[in-house]
């Protein structure tokens, strides 16, 4: 069977790495990216089945980078923001832009192992 | 209505008019005007009727010589036609015995004999012969009697040496059994009313040619005379001025006609004049204090053409002459003494009403302070040098009634130094000071001369047109930069001293009559100076006025006043610029209308909004969503009901509550936009520290769940335990840089460029770092606790940390060794409020209340409890304190919030 990929997309190194840890040991398949470009080039080239990404990414911003998202890429693409940016303004937009989920920062590890889950089930 | 007073000065008002009209009805004057008006009344008449009683015959002089031939067949020819009475004005003097016989035979003849006077005896003389022996009917021809030359009466008799004689009238009347009239002894009025056309008369000759009708004579008394020889007997008489004189025949022939037909016009006597201006009196007292001047004069112009009618008609119909002058007087004085009376007492309330009101504006616009200070004048002369930069200065003062000056406060100089000896203010350079009305440059010498090179001024020192003084002042060339600056600079001064000087005469003035409210009134009522009083009064008033208009337009932020109706009563500056700009219209606009425009509130939450104001007197800001002004800034509209505190004025009962009343709602766009500017920056700073901590948390959450996990490889297990190490250095990075970024630094420039309103939290937070040595020295715990988002206080924020500073001190000296501090911010409805509590010593009610600051634990540098429970009610705040020894203290400072 097929491992399940996800694309980390955000700027916080150690954080990346962590998810990376977590999602591998739990049994996913996972890409990173830093920036929306990275993130864009790897949605492109690699077979991604969610796609965590925080708000706060260099570039263009999480915000742009998922109404791209919505615009470029065909099919459904679960995605989870999973973001320490808590405004309830940004919250409406994100919810626009097609995203699946939202989880804020920090989350314990057990609600995030169970989001991804349900989204990737 | 007249004042209280009125029922006094109404019948005083009475008694004067009646006794003048009774003391005036007895002089020449009144008589004189009462015939000048019968005499106009007499003449005015419509269509006269003719006499039935009489018929005269006036033949010509020459007729006097006829005999029987004319005045026998005459007589005969009359009696034969059935007249009632024949009566001769003269005795024919060539008839025969035969003419006089029928004259005693019919016993209807009346025959007029004239007297003369010589001395105080009365001549009469003898009948002609051929009468004498005979019964006949002869009466006395009296010349009538006459007043101011007009001859008005007849007398019914002569009197001579105690006899009276009949004067013919009378006795023909007499004759004819006329009761009427002849009842009476003295002089009659005879009714001229009609003039000749009244009385029928026919010729001699008609008599004589037979060519008498019987209807003509038949029942009628004749009066037959012969035309005077001269003028001298002719009468002047009230009709007399359409008719021209009238003959003495046609006198008798009116007298006559008077008595026959019952016409003696009857006057009144002083009793009735009494009782009609009393009557007359008393309604007019009562009507002219009910209307206004205009309709008492128009009433009175038309009582009087009434009075007029009344004895018109009265003369005419009912034959009573009306004491019209004394009506007419009546009914005049009662209006000029009441109107005279009303109109004193009106200008007496009205001057006491100046006089109190000048009181009032004195009161209001005396800055009592500025002279119960030690020396005022020191503080002035401060104030100026420190704007002027003068080397030096002297107040000079007029000498009251005197041309001289005297020194009133000199700096570094004294009047001794002033070269010109004579210190006359109505000589140069004085005089040219005042003509300039402005601080003038002096060119010759005046000040004694000082080591450095100076230029020297004289401001003339005048207030409300009145010289008070001069001020002279020196300053070097080089510090006055623009001369003209400088100048417009000194002459705003110039104003300034003008007005102190000024409340220092008057404050003089109210030391001399302190305690004498009398004769400060006195001096006020006794000089005239009501107008003067009230003059200066409103000048100073002008100038409060035109300084606060001057205040009120240089607020930097827009204002408009609206009264309750919703009018513009004052606008700012700014707002006039808001206005030419075409983004608002408060003229146009009720104060409704204006909320609804700017804070784009429907009218049904406007008119909630003006309720809360109006009626619970509240403020209320609103933001201003789109002011569409396109520059980027940020307003908000501020609401706040005017209130003018009058107190209760003393003796009516008990109330001692004092009523608010409101005047009007100030609205007020206040440019927010750097305050939301800060707030955004501050919001954006905590945000992105949110979001940091927020993340750095994450990871280490993450991190520490793979560590709990089992089997984790070492080589993982280390990466993670780098990570968390990593993340926990960048979560202490992230707290420090948090502290860095709230620290004065950051805040120094929006707090020092704006001092109200401040941050209460930065300014605790300060405080307490302040303390912490103190706090150290004593292990005291200090529980601190403040929200994150703190509306700002209005206050001073140094003065606020030093004031805080200074409380934590108290508290820290006040708590017992490692005790605990509890220190709370919050706000609380229109307030913010620090609570610090502890349990510590407490101190002494007594002293905590009275404030006494040698009792108080002060720290160096730091303020007492007194000063700043002063400190926080300046701010419009109050510093509440609770203490119970042995139990602790409470301190709680309320500062007004922020919007």
């Amino acid at each position: 069977m097929t491992k399940k990929s996800i694309l980390i997309v955000d700027s916080d190194e150690i954080l990346v790495k962590m998810l990376e840890l977590i999602l591998k040991r739990a049994g996913y398949m996972t890409y990173s990216a830093n920036n929306d470009k990275a993130a864009f080039s790897i949605i492109q080239n690699e077979r991604v089945d969610l796609i965590i990404v925080e708000l706060k990414i260099p570039e263009m911003g999480g915000l742009v980078f998922l109404n791209r998202l919505q615009g470029e890429v065909t099919g459904v693409m679960p995605t989870l923001v999973f973001t320490g940016v808590v405004k309830r303004a940004i919250k409406e937009q994100i919810m626009k832009a097609g995203v699946t989920d939202i989880l804020y920062k920090p989350a314990s590890l057990g609600v995030l192992l169970s989001k991804v889950k349900e989204m990737l089930p | 209505m007249l004042n209280k007073n009125s029922s006094y000065a109404a019948v005083l008002i009475g008694i004067v008019v009646v006794v003048s009209i009774l003391i005036g009805s007895g002089t020449s004057f009144f008589r004189a005007l009462n015939n000048f008006s019968y005499d106009i009344l007499t003449s005015m008449v419509l269509e006269p009727v003719p006499s039935d009683k009489i018929v005269v015959i006036e033949a010509e002089n020459s007729f006097s010589l006829q005999g029987d031939r004319t005045w026998l067949v005459a007589l005969n020819e009359l009696l034969d036609q059935g007249a009632s009475q024949v009566v001769f004005t003269f005795l024919p003097q060539h008839v025969s015995a035969d003419f006089y016989e029928l004259a005693e035979i019919s016993n209807k003849v009346v025959f007029g004999l004239p007297v003369f006077e010589s001395g105080n005896e009365l001549i009469i003389p003898p009948l002609p012969k051929v009468a004498q022996g005979l019964k006949l009917n002869v009466g006395l021809i009296k010349a009538a009697e006459n007043e101011g030359g007009v001859y008005r009466y007849q007398s019914r008799f002569v009197e001579d040496g105690g006899a009276q004689f009949p004067v013919l009238e009378f006795l023909a009347a007499k004759q004819l059994g006329v009761e009427e009239g002849v009842a009476d002894d003295g002089p009659y009025l005879v009714h001229f009313s009609g003039g000749f056309r009244r009385l029928p008369k026919i010729s001699i000759e008609r008599i004589l040619d037979k060519g008498l009708v019987s209807e003509l004579v038949s029942n009628r008394t004749i009066l037959i005379g012969v035309k005077a020889k001269n003028v001298n007997r002719s009468y002047f008489t009230p009709i007399s001025s359409e008719v021209g004189l009238v003959s003495e025949l046609y006198f008798q022939a009116f007298s006559l006609d008077t008595l026959l037909s019952q016409n003696v016009v009857t006057t009144w006597g002083l009793w009735w004049v009494l009782v009609v201006s009393i009557l007359i009196t008393i309604l007019s007292l009562i009507f002219y204090q009910l209307v206004s001047f205009q309709w008492s004069l128009v009433a009175t112009f038309s009582l009087t053409l009434l009075y007029l009618f009344i004895s018109w008609l009265a003369l005419h119909l009912f034959l009573v002459r009306f004491p019209l002058v004394e009506l007419v007087v009546t009914q005049w004085l009662s209006m000029t003494l009441i109107w005279g009376y009303r109109m004193v007492q009106e200008k007496k309330a009205r001057d006491d009403m100046l006089l109190d009101l000048s009181v009032k504006l004195q009161d209001k616009v005396f800055p009592i302070s500025f002279y119960n200070a030690d020396d005022p004048w020191e503080e002035l002369v401060t104030m100026i040098n420190q704007t002027l930069n003068l080397n030096r200065l002297i107040f000079l003062e007029r000498v009251k009634g005197d041309h001289r000056l005297k020194e009133v406060k000199a700096f570094n100089c004294s009047i001794e130094d002033i070269a010109e000896a004579r210190r006359d203010y109505e000589r140069t350079p004085y005089s040219t000071a005042i003509s300039e009305g402005q601080p003038i440059l002096l060119s010759k010498p005046y000040l004694k001369e000082a080591d450095v090179e100076e230029r020297v001024y004289l401001a003339p020192l005048m207030f409300a047109g009145d010289i008070l003084g001069f001020w002279a002042f020196t300053v070097e060339p080089n510090k006055v930069g623009s001369s003209e600056r400088f100048v417009e600079l000194a002459r705003a001064y110039m104003g300034q001293v003008s007005e102190a000087l000024h409340y220092r005469q008057e404050w003089e003035k109210r030391i001399a009559t302190e305690g004498n409210k009398l004769l400060k009134y006195l001096r006020v009522q006794g000089s005239g100076s009501t107008f003067q009083v009230l003059s200066k009064s409103v000048t100073l008033l002008d100038r409060r006025m035109s300084e606060l208009q001057e205040v009120f337009n240089r607020l930097s932020d827009a204002h408009v006043l609206y009264d309750l109706f919703g009018r513009v009563l004052l606008i700012n500056a700014k707002m006039e610029s808001f206005i030419k700009l075409g983004k608002l219209k408060p003229y146009s606009m009720t104060v409704l209308d204006f909320i609804v425009e700017l804070a784009l509130v429907d009218v049904v939450k406007a008119r909630s909004i003006l309720q809360t104001l109006i009626f619970e007197q509240e403020e209320v800001s609103l933001p201003v969503d789109d002011f569409g002004d396109g520059d980027g800034r940020n307003y908000v509209l501020h609401l706040k009901p005017m209130t003018v505190q009058e107190n209760q004025a003393s003796g009516i009962g008990s109330i001692d509550v004092d009523l608010f009343q409101l005047r009007g709602i100030l609205c007020e766009i206040v440019d927010v936009t750097e305050l939301k500017k800060s707030a955004e920056q501050k919001e954006s700073m905590l945000e992105h520290f949110s979001y940091q901590i927020r993340s750095d948390l994450a990871a280490l959450s993450l991190g520490v769940s793979i560590l709990e996990s089992e089997s984790l490889p070492d080589e993982d297990k280390r990466s993670t335990l780098s990570g968390i190490s990593s993340k926990l250095d960048a979560i202490d990075t992230t707290v420090r840089r948090l502290d860095e970024q709230v620290d004065p630094p950051f805040y120094d420039d929006l707090i020092a460029s704006s001092l109200l309103p401040v941050d209460g939290s930065f300014a605790l937070k300060c405080a307490l770092q302040n303390v912490e040595e103190n706090r150290l020295k004593k292990l005291i715990n200090i529980h601190f606790k403040v929200r994150d988002f703190m509306s700002l206080a209005f206050s001073e924020h140094k003065s606020l940390e030093k004031l805080l500073t200074s409380i934590l001190e108290i508290m820290i000296e006040d708590a017992y060794q490692q005790s605990d501090l509890w220190v709370e911010l919050r706000e609380e409805s229109d307030f913010i409020l620090f609570n610090f509590h502890n349990n510590g010593i407490g101190i002494i009610d007594e002293v905590f209340n009275e404030g006494d600051s040698e009792h108080l634990p002060v720290v160096d540098g730091t303020l007492n409890l007194f000063t700043s429970r002063r400190l926080a009610e300046k701010w419009g705040g109050e510093l509440l304190t609770d203490s119970e020894v042995g139990s602790g203290t409470v301190v709680n400072l309320k500062l007004k919030r922020f919007m």
